[in-house]
């Protein structure tokens, strides 16, 4: 119920601050969300990265094991996503290894599922921008507008026929385009065969790595106790969780630690920083995806986000080993 | 600019000032802008000695950071004797020791970290396709030192003192960067001599990050199955098993 009145008391003070427009645009990606959650569909989309575009094919079902999504790389050595509820694994044919791990932080902008709507309102602005067409489909163009330089802002395309998310734009502050997702084709269609969801790559003599750790229980172990805090995040960010996982290729367990605003959200990895560690101290970048490593005491402390790169920096710089001072 | 302003801008930059002592530097620095460029030099020299420079390097940055090092002797040498004569104090002696052992430090220790941090910037570049126009847009939005100051001087956040240790494999030790020059151990080969067994590794490392980012975070349906298009196009190379095997 207090969820309930507090979009009610949102929806309001939208209104009353700049029109009804902005009820209107969280009104549509409600509706989109319901679609992604309720829509089986598969369809071929490009994604344009550093001013490359590269093409996939997606397989979305709902069905009563729940919810199975598959992205198939149709560009060089074969690769492969599939989600089936939580758990995401990616096939990897270069590499020779399969890398299975659950979703752990979800974060979605549902309206009927967020209770934070003055935090999203302290750091973007949504609105509506008129209508396109995208993929042959008549769309509803909604903004969503980051208030400052520390997150990125969006562009949604949704098809106005089923709400079906068609197109999506993510950019800078300066209006500049990071990184984009389009469909070229899509079809919805009433079931998915399950052999569309079976990947196409033979693993079997991969490699395999779990993320879990191998006592289990123990990968969403709160760090509390070891004291890792973060002190002068970037306006909006606080700490969402904490755990300890397992990372392929580190042979002690990484502590994890998620920062969100409630939309964008940014990793910290902290590892052990041994004399015969071998690591790397400053920025980095791949496309909208940016990355700050720095050493505190004997750790490394690897920042890694869709967000600008003062923002990972920033938050590189903030996180400290000590006894937590402040509530999170 | 006297030598001692300039020694203030050097510990102010390694946050070694009190606030009072600060507060009388900014002011001076605030009213001077030949001062306000020489500071500027100075975190530049300092960030390459960090390894804390920006992503994306234009080709010329090596040359000018050369150049600022080149362009700063004053801070190298500084004339202590007259002043040294009149403090009575152990406790001044030490810290213009230790001031000393900065400078000495910067000039020396700056000639390999510059060569470090372009090389490591190298290995950070994934790709370079629109480089220079990402890197202009993220410089302009990153606070310039002045900004810095400004900060400073409201006390509420002080100069970053982070100790960093060095990316260099033969440099074990952590190196500090207010550690007396003894200290350190200056005579390690230049970095670049293994700059390819650290750029596979730092590329299986990053993309090891990447990659649990994307699976584990989805930060909302807005970004559709985009956490997993970046999974796909993320750069593997086929040494990814032949090192995880390695090390085990």
């Amino acid at each position: 119920m207090i969820r309930y009145i507090c979009i009610s008391l949102f929806s309001i003070a939208c209104a009353s601050a700049s029109g009804s427009e902005p009820v209107s645009a969280l009104q549509y990606l409600n509706k989109m969300a319901s679609a992604i959650q309720t829509l089986n569909y598969h369809g071929t989309v490009v994604y344009l990265q550093n001013e490359q575009i590269e093409s996939m094919k997606i397989v979305h079902k709902i069905g009563a094991q729940g919810e199975t999504e598959r992205v198939i790389y149709l560009s060089g050595e074969a690769r492969e996503v599939i989600r089936t509820n939580d758990v995401v694994t990616c096939y990897f044919s270069d590499s020779q290894s399969v890398l299975v791990d659950k979703q752990r932080f979800k974060n979605y902008l549902i309206p009927s599922q967020i209770e934070n709507y003055d935090d999203f309102a302290l750091n973007y602005v949504f609105l509506l921008d008129g209508e396109d067409r995208v993929a042959g489909k008549k769309a509803q163009v909604v903004v969503i507008n980051p208030k400052d330089r520390y997150r990125y802002g969006y562009k949604l395309w949704l098809d106005k026929s089923n709400w079906l998310l068609l197109k999506s734009e993510m950019r800078n502050a300066h209006g500049k385009i990071m990184e984009q997702l389009m469909f070229i084709d899509v079809h919805v269609v009433e079931s998915i065969p399950e052999n569309m969801l079976k990947p196409d790559i033979a693993s079997e003599k991969f490699t395999w790595f779990n993320g879990e750790l191998a006592n289990g229980d123990e990968t969403h172990r709160k760090m509390d106790g070891l004291g890792w805090h973060a002190n002068n995040l970037p306006s909006g960010y606080s700490i969402k969780d904490h755990y300890s996982q397992a990372i392929p290729g580190s042979n002690t367990p990484v502590e994890h630690m998620v920062i969100s605003d409630g939309l964008a959200t940014v990793s910290v990895y902290i590892e052990p920083f041994s004399a015969e560690s071998q690591t790397f101290v400053g920025a980095s970048n791949m496309g909208a995806t940016n990355i700050f490593g720095s050493i505190l005491d004997d750790y490394h402390v690897t920042v890694v986000g869709v967000v600008p790169q003062p923002t990972v920096q920033i938050i590189a710089n903030s996180i400290r080993h000590g006894k937590v001072a402040e509530n999170h | 600019m006297t030598n001692k302003i300039q020694e203030q801008c050097s510990c102010l930059i390694d946050g070694e000032l009190k606030e009072s002592e600060c507060c009388v530097v900014l002011d001076e620095i605030s009213d001077n802008p030949e001062l306000k460029q020489d500071l500027h030099r100075y975190y530049l020299i300092r960030d390459a000695i960090r390894t804390n420079l920006p992503g994306v390097i234009n080709t010329n940055f090596s040359q000018s950071v050369m150049d600022a090092l080149e362009s700063e002797p004053t801070i190298l040498a500084p004339t202590f004797n007259t002043d040294t004569a009149k403090e009575s104090s152990l406790e001044s002696s030490a810290r213009k020791d230790n001031i000393l052992s900065h400078a000495r430090f910067y000039k020396r220790a700056a000639s390999f970290a510059i060569a470090a941090s372009v090389a490591t910037i190298a290995v950070f570049t994934f790709s370079s396709t629109n480089t220079v126009e990402q890197a202009t847009s993220e410089l302009a939005q990153m606070p310039d030192s002045s900004e810095f100051i400004r900060l400073s001087k409201s006390k509420s956040v002080a100069p970053k003192t982070m100790d960093m240790r060095s990316p260099e494999p033969h440099l074990t030790e952590n190196v500090l960067v207010s550690q007396p020059l003894s200290s350190i151990p200056l005579t390690a080969k230049s970095p670049i001599s293994n700059n390819d067994h650290q750029i596979s590794n730092y590329d299986h490392q990053i993309q090891r990050y990447i990659i649990n980012h994307n699976q584990q975070i989805s930060s909302s349906r807005l970004q559709s199955v985009m956490p997993y298009a970046r999974i796909v196009v993320t750069k593997t190379n086929k040494q990814i098993q032949v090192q995880d095997q390695a090390q085990q």
